[in-house]
């Protein structure tokens, strides 16, 4: 027994914890876990990611939607609801504010939908109502980067951010069960969506994309490779290898075959590809191309530009039989786009495809695709007002969703409607509660995650075993993000 | 050898059978007991079939019942290889309440596919274990060929046993905790035990343990060093789970009460990278009859899922009753308080099931099963069914 008793105090040695307080090696353990494929067969890339997340309390918030599902299975989002959990949409899962922005429909016109579907899946409605409404709440206090003052006033208001997301919810779902349209949202009346679409506008009729992210050279145009963004040295662009190229025609026309209009082959005639780094937040460590497209004609003018992003699981615990909504990812977002719009055509040149076996989604690059930005909350978009009424509109798109998924599973709306019941204030008060004690959660977790990359390095301590490295061209379509210096 | 034969012996005692019934029933027993552990199981044993053909010159070869038997050099004990198989298939029916409304689900199941290969040569022995597995996990797209079913190791081990007495095992191999208390049950095939269930301990994992085997049947002490991430991960931390654990029969000397069966075991654990507690203790008493089993098991966890300073506690108690040869009839009970510092964070799954075994290897069995949930645990975990009907059946060469 004795030597027993000193292989145990040997090994033990040796497993000495790097970091002490509990909660931050569950952060750490929980956020490599999810990362954990990636981490091993292109680490450099989560690194960026994990830098993104440093970067600000609401680059965090974005880059931890496994961290809330693990805290929301624990039970640890708040006490127990008042209200029945047990209506499950098909829903975007991460309902965090800045998954929400305009996007141009087929008839031309701009429209305020759900722009990311990384996470969408089956899920409680009231984990997205929360999940948007902490989102809100820890926006407002990373809002007015440059006047704490007004930062100090926003921030005494967050309770009423919280109470009209989840009010807004629970009144634009009521009106939906009692037979109300679910309408596409084109007309804003909040300051902060108005000054959205108003942008969005401008952008469309300029295009801007073209001036931004393209050059004109010897009369052919081409995407820019390099820094896009002086002041984002990471979001950068460089060629494609040579096996990407040649794959990306294949890729485009089973893409084509997935949207809801039928456009000439000639359209997605493929001008030029640039492998874009530093987009995103919880995506940042996935494949994304811009794509340069013909365009409906041979003018250099109306050439498109396409972003590929690589998709992957939503990473959603199974919460109803049947435990997986689609048959591969591709069709998880293809069914995503059916419900969680108000309309198929609210983006008609998003899609899905494939690229040397990676699951990809296809979208248009658009400058009039202006997503709702924490950061553009300041002035006279950071007041309180201002996001109370921009926290109502987020509660109504978000009830818009849930009730997408009526056609697919009848009965979802009243369900929701009778869980929450006639007390919608009630139903807002505990959700703002659960909102305001998780958003402190959400602050703390911040500063230990900061100090978790002091402490453990980029990937958080994750040791790499060469035997994960991809080969050459799997390398080649990963990418190397470029060094940037801390 | 003799020392470790004690299941099997005091099954052979508390049996009214004739001689050759209770050698076919135990060599069953044998088979389907060895199926029911994952963890340390009994020896691969050279019983009479590889004597008997080393006392035949004119054998080079046998093969009976899955058991080849290889002489491989003279005046050598013969080279051991057993081929086995165990396959449970179910088809489950699902009733929950959702919203206002009762929903249902139903859909055929396959909880195991084992196909292992045994050898042992004197006191050395080797496992090689495949089971079947869905090629991703539960809820995930991403899986081979759709979400095909692949095989995967489920144990791979070596060992050697010195002197009848000491055992040391080196590989991907069971843990010590879950297998003595499946042993107790006895119906693996109805469900694996609370430990498993709520994943608070693997069965498998990576590692070594070393087991010294009491005498007069008393038992065997084990300690175990493992990478703690289970056996479908890998390791990543520095830090080795150390398991000491126990399974004793106190009163192996007492005509009689030989089944009586005292398990305890301790895990000092982390898991993944930033090494978040994982400590378990886990006691259980119960009887290893052949007419009845049954007894209670209690597991305190401090650390769940990552959360180092969460504590768990789980308390199982399970029965099963042969009342007529080959009729089982099993309940089993596993309450879970999963954070103690929240009394509402609490579930109940009550298990009642009936099985026959209409041959030997074959046996089916229906199986209910009821779950009560605190209202914490309910909105944490909202796919939860309520009531699930089984029809099971289970197969074991």
């Amino acid at each position: 027994m004795p030597r027993v008793a000193s292989l145990s105090a040997l090994l033990l040695a040796v497993s000495c914890a790097p970091i002490e307080d509990v909660r931050e090696q569950e952060i750490v353990d929980v956020v490599v876990r999810a990362d954990e494929p990636l981490l091993r067969a292109r680490p450099a890339l989560v690194a960026s990611k994990y830098r993104a997340m440093q970067g600000s309390l609401f680059s965090f918030y974005r880059g931890t939607f496994p961290l809330y599902l693990h805290d929301t299975a624990a039970g640890h989002v708040g006490d127990a609801s008042s209200f029945d959990v047990k209506v499950f949409p098909f829903t975007i899962g991460d309902a965090h504010p800045e998954n929400f922005g305009t996007l141009l429909a087929a008839d031309g016109t701009l429209g305020f939908e759900p722009n990311d579907f990384d996470g969408a899946d089956r899920y409680p409605y009231l984990w997205d109502v929360r999940r948007l409404a902490i989102g809100l709440v820890v926006g407002a206090r990373d809002s007015n980067p440059d006047d704490p003052d007004a930062r100090k006033v926003a921030r005494a208001s967050e309770h009423d951010y919280a109470q009209a997301a989840a009010l807004g919810y629970a009144e634009e779902i009521h009106r939906l069960a009692r037979g109300g349209a679910r309408e596409r949202f084109t007309a804003p009346t909040s300051a902060f969506l108005i000054d959205l679409f108003k942008r969005a506008n401008k952008d469309l009729a300029s295009r801007d994309e073209l001036a931004g992210l393209t050059v004109m050279t010897n009369g052919r145009r081409r995407l820019l490779r390099g820094v896009l963004d002086e002041a984002d040295p990471e979001n950068t662009t460089e060629s494609v290898s040579d096996t990407v190229a040649t794959a990306l025609p294949g890729t485009l026309g089973a893409y084509r075959q997935t949207l809801p209009v039928a456009l000439p082959k000639a359209f997605f005639e493929l001008k030029d590809a640039a492998r874009e780094y530093g987009s995103g937040v919880a995506s940042r460590p996935r494949v994304r191309i811009l794509l340069l497209v013909e365009g409906p004609t041979t003018s250099l003018d109306d050439d498109v530009i396409l972003e590929l992003k690589e998709i992957a699981d939503s990473g959603a615990p199974p919460v109803a039989e049947p435990s997986v909504s689609a048959d591969d990812v591709g069709g998880r977002i293809r069914h995503a786009l059916e419900s969680c719009w108000t309309t198929r055509s609210a983006e008609p040149l998003w899609g899905t495809s494939t690229l040397l076996g990676l699951p990809v989604q296809i979208r248009a690059e658009r400058e009039a695709h202006k997503t709702v930005r924490v950061a553009r909350m300041k002035e006279e978009l950071g007041t309180p007002e201002a996001i109370t009424d921009l926290a109502t509109e987020l509660g109504q798109t978000l009830a818009r969703i849930h009730a997408g998924s009526e056609a697919s599973l009848p009965g979802t709306i009243s369900a929701i409607d009778l869980a929450i019941g006639d007390d919608r204030a009630a139903f807002a008060d505990e959700q703002t509660a659960v909102a305001l004690e998780y958003a402190d959660v959400v602050e703390g977790d911040y500063a230990r995650f900061r100090d978790a990359l002091d402490t453990l390095g980029p990937t958080l301590g994750f040791r790499n075993d060469t035997t994960d490295a991809p080969d050459a061209d799997l390398a080649a379509l990963y990418g190397t993000p470029p060094e940037v210096t801390p | 050898m003799k020392l470790l034969r004690f299941r099997r012996v005091a099954s052979v005692r508390t049996s009214a059978r004739t001689a050759i019934t209770l050698l076919a029933c135990s060599a069953v027993c044998i088979a389907r007991d060895a199926w029911a552990d994952d963890a340390p199981p009994p020896l691969p044993l050279p019983a009479a079939l590889p004597e008997a053909n080393a006392d035949d010159a004119s054998v080079t070869w046998s093969l009976s019942g899955g058991r080849a038997s290889f002489p491989l050099l003279d005046d050598s004990d013969p080279l051991i290889v057993e081929a086995h198989l165990a396959v449970f298939a179910q088809y489950v029916l699902s009733i929950r309440k959702e919203a206002a409304e009762t929903e249902w689900f139903h859909d055929f199941e396959l909880p195991r596919a084992h196909a292992r290969l045994d050898a042992s040569f004197d006191g050395a022995h080797a496992r090689v274990t495949v089971e079947g597995v869905r090629s991703a996990s539960e809820g995930a797209l991403v899986g081979v060929a759709g979400d095909s079913f692949v095989l995967r190791l489920r144990e791979a081990w070596a060992d050697y046993v010195a002197w009848d007495a000491v055992e040391l095992r080196l590989g991907l191999l069971p843990t010590m905790t879950i297998g003595p208390i499946e042993e107790m049950w006895g119906m693996r095939m109805v469900a694996p035990t609370g430990l498993e269930r709520t994943a608070l301990a693997s069965p498998v994992d990576l590692g070594a343990t070393g087991r010294g085997f009491l005498p007069l049947g008393l038992g065997w002490v084990g300690v175990g060093a493992y990478n703690g991430e289970g056996y479908d991960r890998r390791e990543l931390n520095r830090g080795k789970n150390i398991e000491i654990a126990t399974a004793l029969h106190p009163l192996s000397v007492v005509k009689g009460a030989e089944p009586l069966t005292v398990t305890g075991s301790y895990v000092s654990g982390s898991s993944g990278i930033a090494l978040a507690r994982a400590d378990r203790v886990s006691v259980g008493l119960g009887w290893e009859g052949d007419v009845i089993r049954g007894g209670a098991t209690l597991t305190q966890a401090w650390g769940v899922a990552d959360a180092g300073d969460q504590e768990s506690l789980l308390v199982e108690g399970f029965l099963r009753v042969r009342p007529i040869e080959r009729l089982d009839l099993g309940v089993d009970t596993v309450a879970w308080l999963r954070d103690r510092a929240d009394p509402d964070d609490w579930l109940v799954t009550i298990t009642g099931a009936a099985g026959y075994f209409i041959v030997d290897p074959l046996g089916v069995f229906l199986a209910v099963d009821g779950q009560l949930f605190g209202p914490s645990t309910e909105q944490a975990l909202p796919g939860l069914d309520d009531v699930r009907l089984r029809v099971i059946t289970s197969l074991q060469f």
